[in-house]
């Protein structure tokens, strides 16, 4: 468990200091501005990690928990300042349990994003928050998900980007049992295709 | 923003309680709750492990969980099918099976019709892959454990052909091993009737074939035609042997509507019932160990041919019949064997020909009425 966490640390603490490497090597201005809107589409893999309080590694066991899984979203956003944009996102994730049950997501999130350049590659870091629903054999719920995260860019033209996200899933669950309340951690990596207009 | 935000903190509570990660938790893998729902059950053991103590043989043997908290069985499997326990041979099915010094003892043949003879395996794991010398090539159609609590035999039938050819009917003996290896004839040999049971009471063993009863003190000394009690009807078979240790009974169910039973093997006691079946009487099959129950004095159950079963009640001496009809697969089936499993609340199976395996609770809080029927 510990193992799993510093490993998830280390991941997370390595994209957020991106931006500090792209800043020492200097961050080259924007070439958007005000108004500029951009879509991107996004899948890959949804990584199962942990339930707090407990401390449940859910890809633990034999089946795990919960399996490996996959995950998507469609994504728009505008610029409100050369290196900012603001906007939002839905998207869907699966996960199953050891008796192949579907744990379904779909979150409906805002999001915003700070864009540091270092053309031909940008590196945006977001904040995401929002409603996300779940879905599980008879049980349906709406929790509270945070997902801080960032991603790496190749500007393929002016129209296109192309890169990889890595997203911290935080889903709170509460519950009006006792003790029943838990925060799901999960971690996205995905491929990721930006378009600008 | 915040509204959104606010309105997922608030709609994530319900009002049932709990919660999906608190369920996923503690999920754990379930076994296919089905067999299939045809089967001709053989036989049936339970080992009394914790885990997987049920085995049913039905050609293929398979091997089941106690009930889980939602009353579930598992039946190992690999995507829905249960897999059966590993036999000698691809496809060989198994005609018999019993529980012996820590060990399961199968009878096989090939599924082209080769008899194989017997094997054993470990309860835990189980695979039959060990042969068991002295009865190899042996057609076995009964096997079961008899004897004092102190040295019980592993007790065999044999079917020989006649003239060596299956078309001309079968000669029985009755084999016994007090090792599960080393095999040892009885007097009863050529016998032109199946022997249907083997049991021992107070200080006899009791054998059941055809019409006739024999018994005696050692299975290494000659069985003897013994009465029991009662003068059997034209045709009137006895169908097997049952002893209840804790009850301190023997039972012996024939196929003219009677259930014999004794306490010492000297004085017989016979429940009937009158009830028939297409102008027949009721061909009793089986009868169980005891199930405890709130009702009054000892129950069993007694396994019919095409009746279902019955309630034997020792204190009223009476047979009653299942009755309710709407359980229609075990109410006009023919229940072959019954396995009680004190252990878990009174669970008894009844292993049918044809209409597959069966399961029920008999609480004592709630007597003769059953949980719920399930069929596996």
């Amino acid at each position: 468990m510990k193992r799993l966490c510093s490993l998830v640390c280390a991941i997370v603490v390595l994209f957020a200091c991106a931006p500090l490497f792209a800043a020492d090597s200097g961050n080259t201005p924007s070439q958007y501005t005000l108004g500029d809107q951009t879509m991107s589409i996004n899948a890959g893999l949804f990584i199962p990690l942990f339930l707090l309080p407990t401390g449940t590694v859910l890809l633990a066991g034999s089946p795990p928990h919960l399996s490996l899984g996959g995950v998507g979203t469609l994504s728009w956003a505008a610029y409100v300042a050369p290196q900012v944009r603001i906007g939002a996102e839905i998207g869907g994730s699966f996960t199953f349990d050891p008796n192949l049950n579907a744990l379904l997501m779909l979150p409906i999130m805002v999001k915003a994003t700070y864009v540091f350049s270092l053309y031909p590659l940008e590196i945006p870091v977001t904040l995401a928050t929002g409603m996300n629903i779940l879905s599980y054999v008879d049980q349906h719920y709406i929790d509270f998900v945070v997902r801080p995260g960032a991603s790496l860019y190749y500007i393929f033209n002016a129209s296109w980007s192309f890169g990889v996200n890595l997203n911290y899933w935080i889903d709170m669950q509460f519950s009006s049992t006792a003790g029943q309340s838990r925060t799901g951690n999960f971690l996205e990596t995905s491929l990721s295709a930006l378009y600008h207009y | 923003m915040v509204a959104l935000v606010l309105g997922a903190a608030l709609f994530s509570c319900t009002a049932q309680g709990g919660s999906i990660y608190a369920i996923i938790e503690s999920a754990q893998k379930t076994y296919v709750s089905t067999l299939d729902q045809t089967l001709t059950v053989l036989d049936l053991v339970n080992t009394g492990s914790t885990s997987l103590p049920y085995f049913v043989a039905a050609g293929a043997v398979y091997n089941g969980t106690v009930p889980n908290l939602n009353n579930v069985i598992g039946w190992p499997n690999y995507g829905g099918t249960p897999i059966p326990v590993s036999p000698p041979v691809s496809g060989a099915l198994c005609t018999a099976l019993t529980f012996f010094n820590a060990t399961l003892y199968g009878a096989f043949f090939t599924s082209n019709g080769s008899t194989m003879g017997l094997y054993r395996s470990p309860p835990t794991s189980p695979s039959f892959s060990t042969a068991v010398a002295a009865m190899a090539g042996k057609q076995i159609t009964l096997l079961q454990v008899a004897g004092p609590g102190t040295g019980p035999n592993l007790c065999a039938v044999v079917g020989t052909p006649v003239g060596g050819s299956s078309t001309s009917g079968f000669t029985y003996e009755l084999d016994y091993s007090p090792d599960g290896s080393t095999f040892f004839a009885t007097n009863l040999t050529g016998l032109s009737t199946t022997i249907t049971g083997v049991g021992f009471i107070n200080g006899s063993y009791f054998v059941t074939a055809g019409s006739t009863l024999y018994s005696g003190a050692l299975l290494s000394s000659p069985l003897t035609a013994t009465s029991i009690g009662y003068t059997l009807a034209s045709g009137e078979v006895l169908n097997g042997v049952t002893v209840d240790p804790v009850a301190g009974y023997i039972f012996i169910p024939s196929s003219n509507g009677a259930v014999y039973y004794s306490t010492n093997g000297a004085t017989w006691n016979r429940a009937t019932t009158s009830d028939t079946i297409n102008s027949r009487s009721i061909i009793f099959l089986t009868v169980s160990t005891h199930v405890d129950t709130s009702t009054s004095g000892n129950v069993f159950i007694v396994g019919a041919d095409g009746a279902g079963f019955y309630f034997l009640n020792l204190a009223a001496g009476t047979l009653s019949r299942f009755s309710d009809v709407t359980v229609t697969g075990l109410y006009a089936g023919s229940v072959r064997r019954v396995l009680v499993d004190k252990n878990q609340n009174n669970l008894v199976f009844l292993g049918t020909a044809g209409t597959g395996l069966w399961r029920t609770n008999f609480d004592p809080a709630t007597g003769l009425v059953p949980s719920t029927w399930i069929q596996e």
